[in-house]
């Protein structure tokens, strides 16, 4: 009975999903896409200038957009002081490192393409660094070293009376170890073994928050934890952006349409446009954000081996073990050539 | 209010139209001789006259007639006729009782009405359906369901499997009247879109109406489904229910008040939590898709032409999967009528209120909260229909309703929950109408429907309201003041006339020409960005951005009926219908519509158009097969322009509707195999609806300051060495920036420029209806939904993921795409 019960009709259950592996299309966009930030932290800050890609491109090398080159750019504030960028590489363009944001002051990001089109941006008020309240990790023990994790947490303390929006970059630094190779035979000098690299791991997933059913009190950060699957130190810095309420629905509206899993509640389709246009040819869409907004950034240890129950960390050491997460077959002097780890940064975390 | 005073004298001069000298009136009832309901559509035949007459609803005919003997035929279809001698001498009223017919192999499929009604009807683009109909057509998981029925008739569509409400005629889902025994729903599904909130058990009959809509409809700007609800046995106490893999269903009625009073009452629950609880799946065993609805009417005879009922109907809808959001839909009604009948003036008197509410409740641990839109409609409506025998039938009438929309405020559900309140306000309005329609007979062969109905809306305090910058589109910072109104004070008002035309010429017995024009007004609009309507969307009223929606219909039908040598009767129509669609609802690309105090810096309004053709046969009426073909051809568009306080949608250019799906081809076939078993089928085709695809993407920050880091410290470009020992493959100078990953986003041009795949589903099914003459009587119903297990295409969706090189992936989902099995068990005694 019990199997027929299960075997009963429930909606849910005849619904499937299916992937398209032929879907092409051709770009016929002539958008261009400018993306750039600044805050009230030092400089310099980074503008990019790209059109888009065709959406599913068989050469990698389209995956960026072209760049746009040659384009003047500069920031300007509300007191009319402009502060020009200069292109470091094919349409990225950079400010000045003694360029900064100041709080409370508004500022517009102005272009001038090579063949004459004139984008600018809303004015952006850099408003006030948010810190972080609290941000701590713990560990969670299970039976399998899959399910061993540290859960993160980390809160912001809104301010009551105002509507406030915030958007949050994370970005993991996990450190990894390799094998070195057997020493040679005497006399040869042993080489000296750089065996400790760390890894950038890759994360452009934002995490956005408001106040709006949580004016003036704490605002719980949504964290996804950290795996126990090794006992290196492992880093994870948060960027918090105070940010207006236009800029959080931009993203908002981005990420609802990153969603999209095609279900019947499923928001429409639609572009999304941010907050810059082109003044001498409205028709052309101007895709991107340039954003403005108080930023504060931290960075937090989660040590992975201090603390652990003695009976989780033997069977971590085990899994180690099985997994060859040592890389043993591919002994190495110097782990900075291990290029089969993505972002690896060499010996030293980026500076804080 | 000039305008209304005009209407009303209009109203009242009908009045005055009398009886013609020499004549008498013949009048009565006709009713099913075991339950005392009153037979709609049975006919009356005169010998020696060419004329003859029909019941409305209530079981009522009146006609005038020269003073003479006549010998009369009463006849209904499933009864057998009745024949009476009539001595008319003086004004003659009769009740007539028909007793069932045994013989049921003569069968209409999709109504109960003359054969010739088709072409002899002066109003067209109206689909009329027996409740006994539905239960014949296959379903889906035993499920007799009403608008899913309705589905199968040309000009009717919906979005995709599960969809909420459905589209005729290129209009949009909330632009539907859907009248429950003359209250209307604000929603119509059950779990999501699957199912319809009323048990088609309680049916008595449905009527849709495309085009040719009487002046008695109005508050939707599309179309009109009536549902009449059954009422309970006079003579004696019947059970009837049924037991399907969805839910269970229980129908008592029987008489409180032998001959006098009858009651009815129909509830139907879920057993999907039932099913949940067995499956392995801990999110499934979490989660919760409840339903119920329950219907009772109550009714009491007051002399021969008197009838009052007192109804409710309460149904509710409560979904989670697994996550810690509950939605919920209610849907509370209650109604008092009165009908009488005096000389030849009916009378009908309809006092309801009604309750609608939805929403989200969170169940998350110290974040519990609740929000909880609701509307409360009360109205009073009087209807009055004049018999005027050879000068036809007057209809008259006025309504009067009341609107409480209440946005729903955002608060706390427990007192350890931390969440702050956040207020959304109440919008008050009201709306009257008044109408006036004349059914007149033109000659033998022509026939007039004329209507005029006057609609008034206001929007009235208490309220603020956000004024904003003249010139610029509507935006936050383009507010300029915040205006604050009183209770009572009016803040918008909008009205119109809303004139119906339907005129018939009839080119011989079997054939005719008609044409139509109608005009609809809607004050109350369904705010919906999704794929489906979803059924936590909120309504909102028209105020000074939002005017009401207005629908011009023109349409023209041939029809023609003939019968072959069996004597099976065939309706053909053709017909032609082009809809002009004023100030319809769109929305800025990504628009935020919940709980937004400012919604109307999100929505835009615009222009739209349909058009299309409907062929249609049918074979009404067989020995064994009945059934119906239709091919429709339908088109959709929308334009929303830029002005001084919107920017332009889809850069101002025109785009077809979510629901444009040109092609549509239906086929439903019943066949009784036996005099107890019968197999129906139904099959239908549509063109993929239009979609969205991106024709681009882009990426935005592309994990600059890490990338721009390693760059400046000369960390990439730099070699390195596979697991294997190779070469380096990563962060080499040509490699890295292509691997260079960013928060990807597709890019959209224009709307709707593509279609997802045909949809294409063939279901069939047997029944096996109980024995006859047994107390105790069990039917079987086995349903097979989608046989050939097709994957329609629900939607293409795009996915943009991060953290992988392939970062632009397209899906296929499908929702039901499986064949799907069902066994239903009723039974009655």
């Amino acid at each position: 009975m019990k199997r027929l019960l299960i075997l009963a009709v429930l909606l849910g259950l005849f619904s499937c999903e299916t992937e398209i592996m032929d879907f092409k299309t051709e770009n016929l966009s002539n958008a261009l896409v400018v993306y750039g930030e600044m805050s009230n932290l030092a400089g310099p800050y980074t503008v990019r200038l790209n059109y888009t890609s065709a959406y599913s491109p068989f050469d990698p090398t389209e995956f960026q957009g072209q760049p746009i080159p040659g384009a003047v750019v500069r920031i300007v504030d509300e007191t009319g002081a402009v502060t020009a960028l200069m292109e470091i590489k094919k349409g990225m363009y950079q400010s000045p490192a003694s360029f900064q944001g100041q709080v409370g002051k508004k500022y517009r990001l102005e272009i001038r393409t090579a063949d004459g089109l004139d984008i600018a941006s809303d004015w952006q008020q850099l408003s006030m660094p948010i810190g972080l309240k609290s941000f701590t990790s713990s560990y969670k023990n299970a039976e399998k070293v899959e399910n061993m994790h540290f859960k993160l947490q980390a809160s912001l303390q809104d301010s009551r009376g105002s509507e406030d929006y915030y958007f949050v970059k994370r970005q993991d630094f996990m450190q990894f170890l390799t094998t070195c190779p057997a020493p040679p035979p005497p006399p040869a000098p042993v080489p000296i073994c750089y065996n400790k690299c760390w890894q950038a791991i890759q994360n452009t997933q934002p995490i956005l928050a408001d106040d709006f059913y949580l004016d003036g009190r704490e605002i719980d950060l949504a964290l996804e934890s950290i795996p126990y699957d090794d006992f290196t130190e492992w880093y994870v810095q948060l960027e918090v952006y105070h940010v207006d309420k236009a800029t959080y629905q931009f993203w908002k509206r981005q990420e609802d349409q990153r969603i999209l899993d095609g279900g019947i509640f499923d928001k429409v389709p639609a572009q999304i446009i941010g907050n810059l246009t082109c003044l001498n040819k409205p028709d052309r869409q101007v895709l991107g954000y340039f954003m403005v907004a108080g930023k504060s950034k931290e960075r937090k240890l989660v040590d992975r081996y201090q603390g652990i129950p003695a009976e989780s960390y033997q069977k971590l050491v085990s899994y180690i073990e099985f997994n060859k997460l040592r890389y043993q077959n591919t002994p190495l002097w110097d782990c900075r050539l291990a290029a089969w780890i993505p972002y690896n940064v060499g010996l030293s975390l980026p500076i804080y | 209010m000039k305008q209304v005073l005009i209407v009303c004298c209009f109203l009242l001069s009908f009045a005055s139209l009398g009886q013609k000298k020499g004549n008498y009136i013949f009048s009565g009832t006709i009713q099913d001789i075991e339950t005392k309901t009153p037979i709609e559509g049975a006919s009356i035949f005169f010998s020696g006259l060419s004329i003859g007459a029909r019941t409305d609803s209530s079981g009522y005919f009146s006609l005038s007639l020269p003073a003479r003997s006549y010998g009369a035929v009463f006849r209904s279809l499933g009864y057998k006729f009745k024949t009476a001698k009539i001595d008319l001498k003086e004004n003659v009223r009769i009740s007539i009782y028909l007793e069932k017919s045994e013989q049921i192999l003569d069968e209409v499929v999709i109504s109960e009405e003359k054969s010739d009604a088709n072409v002899s009807r002066t109003i067209m683009g109206v689909e009329k359906m027996a409740g006994s109909t539905l239960k014949k057509l296959p379903n889906l998981m035993g499920e007799a369901d009403v608008i899913r029925s309705i589905m199968l008739l040309p000009g009717v569509s919906t979005v995709g499997e599960g969809a909420s409400g459905f589209n005729v005629r290129g209009g949009n889902v909330d632009q539907n009247l859907v009248l429950l025994d003359g209250v209307p729903l604000f929603n119509t599904s059950h779990l999501f879109g699957f199912f319809t909130s009323f048990n088609a058990d309680m049916v008595q009959d449905l009527s849709l109406y495309k085009g040719g809509i009487p002046s008695n409809y109005g508050g939707r700007a599309s179309s009109v489904l009536d549902v009449r609800m059954k009422e309970g046995n006079f003579e004696k106490w019947q059970i009837q229910g049924g037991l399907s893999p969805i839910s269970s269903r229980l129908l008592v009625d029987g008489p409180l008040n032998k001959g006098k009073t009858s009651l009815i009452l129909g509830v139907r629950g879920s057993l999907s939590d039932f099913y949940l609880g067995y499956f392995p799946n801990p999110a499934l065993q979490k989660s919760k898709a409840n339903f119920y609805d329950m219907n009772v009417k109550l009714t009491h005879r007051i002399g021969k032409n008197q009838r009052i009922s007192l109804s409710a109907y309460t149904s509710f809808d409560g979904f989670k999967f697994a996550a810690d959001t509950m939605y919920t839909w209610q849907t509370k009604t209650i109604s008092f009528q009165h009908f009488a009948l005096w000389r030849n003036w009916s009378h009908h008197f309809n006092a309801f209120a009604s309750d609608y509410s939805y929403g989200i409740d969170g169940l998350k641990s110290g974040y519990e909260f609740t929000w909880r839109p609701s509307i409360v409609q009360k109205t009073l409506r009087e209807d009055l229909s004049l018999d005027l025998k050879q000068w036809g039938r007057s209809d008259f009438g006025v309504e009067f309703t009341t609107y409480r929309n209440d946005a729903g405020t955002f608060q706390p559900s427990t007192v350890n929950s931390v969440v702050n309140t956040f207020p959304m306000q109440a919008e008050y309005s009201r709306e009257m109408a008044v109408y006036v329609g004349h059914s007149l007979p033109i000659y033998k062969r022509m026939s007039l429907d004329l209507g005029l109905r006057y609609a008034y809306y206001q929007l009235q305090g208490p309220q603020v309201f956000y004024r904003y910058k003249s010139g610029l589109p509507r935006a936050i910072n383009t507010i300029t003041d915040t205006l604050r109104f009183q209770s009572g004070n009016v803040i918008q008002s909008y009205g119109g006339f809303e004139p119906r035309l339907s005129l018939a010429v009839k080119l011989d017995t079997n054939t005719s020409i008609k044409i139509g024009y109608n005009r609809m007004q809607q004050f109350m609009h369904l705010l919906s960005n999704t794929m489906a309507v979803s059924p936590v969307d909120i309504w909102k009223n028209s105020n000074p951005y939002l005017p009401q929606q207005v629908v011009d219909q023109y349409s023209i039908g041939f029809f023609r009926n003939f019968s072959n040598a069996k004597n099976a009767v065939f309706e053909a129509s053709a017909e032609f219908y082009y809809k002009r669609l004023s100030h319809v609802i769109d929305y800025m690309d990504g628009a935020a519509i919940y709980l937004n105090p400012t919604v109307e810096t999100e929505l835009l309004v615009g222009e739209g158009r349909a058009y299309g053709a409907e062929f249609f046969l049918k074979k009404a009426r067989g020995k064994r097969l009945t059934g119906w073909v239709s091919y429709t051809y339908a088109r959709s568009f929308r334009l929303i322009e830029a002005n001084a306080n919107q920017v332009a949608a889809n850069f101002g250019k025109e785009f077809p509707a979510n629901f444009d799906m040109p092609h549509n081809f239906k086929f439903v076939l019943n066949n009784r195999l036996s005099k107890r078993i019968s197999f129906n089928a139904n099959f239908t085709y549509t063109s993929g609806r239009p979609i969205t695809y991106p024709n681009a993407r882009y990426k935005v920050y592309a994990f600059n300051d890490l990338f721009d880091y390693g760059y400046a410290n000369g960390i990439f470009p730099r070699p390195g060495l596979t697991t294997a020992g190779g070469s380096n493959t990563y962060l080499t100078g040509t490699t890295i920036q292509p691997l260079l990953d960013g928060y990807s986003s597709p890019s959209f041009t224009l709307r709707n420029q593509e279609r997802i795949p045909y949809y294409m589903r063939l279901d069939v099914g047997f029944t096996i209806e109980a024995k006859e003459g047994k107390r105790w009587q069990g039917s079987w119903n086995f349903s097979i939904y989608n046989l050939f297990a097709r994957e329609n295409a629900y939607s293409i969706f795009f996915r943009s993921s991060t953290g992988l090189i392939n970062q632009a992936r397209t899906y296929q989902l499908s929702v039901l795409g499986a064949a799907i099995p069902s066994l239903t068990y009723n039974f009655k005694f």
